[in-house]
């Protein structure tokens, strides 16, 4: 009975649960990206979002880039899941898969749709408090839509947090 | 680690031809199954022979490509065995090599003005291809490709042949990443 009432005493003086969307939960990356097979050049921007922990080490990672090239251009959009490993120290190394619309526009060709899976290896270093230096490797498979193909890409960018993101544009006003 | 992946998730669902170098002279061990067959023309003069031994009459198609950028690059191929129709003198002359006892040919001379661009999906490179010649072989016997560079031009090619996949013995994939640089970047 007393521990009883002590767990409701605990639960109605915790703290308010913060929300799964406040902007602690998100990350905002910016690598810069090379295509291994058909060659392009280009940056392949993602948000980051962590929506069970801020701290936490699933996040979920919406992308949309361009690469250029010179036999293509493409308009790479994708969605998926990372996982990282000892999310709060310095070197965080992670793996990652989910689906991606690579949207080939070869030169002197329509535009090209497809549906590829896409896997991730990837490691970061924490280089300040709410910003890391991200690189991954990511082979993408061909065959969900639009037939097989291959893709490999290297992607090599900055990482913030973002309410460090926010406040250096606040700062900036 | 790449390429365990390809072989663990793909083999049983690619949907390519074979891919091989092409040598001075190039035996194709089963040209029923459909084949790529890429190489480089670094003098202009060379020319590359493919021999297909087909165990029954056989029909397919043909087609020889060229990376976008090379617009001036132009390679021709002919098929050569029996029952095909005799050279006439003209071509005769043209073709690079005499040709043997018994056979007749057939030419393409990859000349039409626009050339159709197509994408490789598999390996994502942009080409112009010559279009796709499908051809009958009416004999059970060897066939022969010979593949040249009549304006003398130089440069990569892929001489694509048949329909047929068949993925199901793994080390077909080996030429692919032993000459990464000849079929993809």
């Amino acid at each position: 009975m007393i521990s009883t009432l002590s767990l409701l005493a605990s639960l109605a003086s915790a703290p308010v649960e913060a929300s799964p969307l406040d902007a602690e939960h998100f990350s905002v990356a910016v690598p810069a990206e090379i295509n291994l097979v058909g060659l392009t050049f280009g940056a392949h921007p993602e948000v980051l979002w962590r929506p069970f922990n801020p701290d936490g080490a699933f996040q979920l990672r919406g992308s949309v880039g361009l690469g250029v090239g010179p036999e293509m251009v493409v308009f790479p959009v994708s969605i998926g899941a990372r996982q990282l490993f000892f999310p709060t120290r310095m070197i965080r190394p992670g793996l990652g898969m989910g689906i991606q619309l690579p949207n080939f526009k070869p030169r002197g060709h329509d535009f090209v749709f497809r549906v590829d899976s896409y896997f991730e290896a990837s490691v970061d270093v924490r280089i300040r408090e709410g910003m890391r230096l991200g690189f991954a490797m990511s082979p993408q498979f061909g065959g969900i839509y639009g037939g097989f193909g291959l893709g490999m890409s290297a992607r090599l960018g900055l990482e913030m947090e973002l309410p460090d993101l926010l406040q250096v544009f606040s700062s900036s006003d | 680690m790449f390429r365990l992946l390809i072989l663990f998730f793909l083999t049983p669902l690619a949907f390519a031809h074979r891919p091989q170098p092409a040598e001075e002279v190039t035996e194709i061990s089963a040209p029923e199954i459909s084949h790529v067959i890429g190489g480089v023309f670094t003098s202009g003069v060379e020319v590359f022979r493919l021999i297909l031994p087909f165990e029954e009459p056989f029909a397919l198609p043909m087609e020889i490509m060229v990376p976008w950028r090379e617009e001036a690059h132009r390679p021709v191929f002919a098929v050569m065995g029996p029952g095909l129709p005799e050279p006439t003198a003209e071509q005769a002359e043209w073709l690079p090599l005499p040709v043997p006892e018994g056979s007749g040919v057939i030419i393409e001379r990859n000349d039409t003005p626009e050339r159709e661009i197509y994408f490789e999906r598999v390996m994502r490179r942009t080409m112009r291809t010559s279009g796709s010649l499908a051809l009958h072989l009416p004999a059970a016997s060897t066939y022969e490709i010979w593949i040249w560079s009549p304006d003398f031009t130089v440069g990569e090619f892929w001489f694509g042949f048949g329909v047929e996949e068949d993925f199901s013995d793994p080390e077909v994939w080996d030429p692919l990443f032993e000459n990464w640089g000849l079929f993809g970047w």
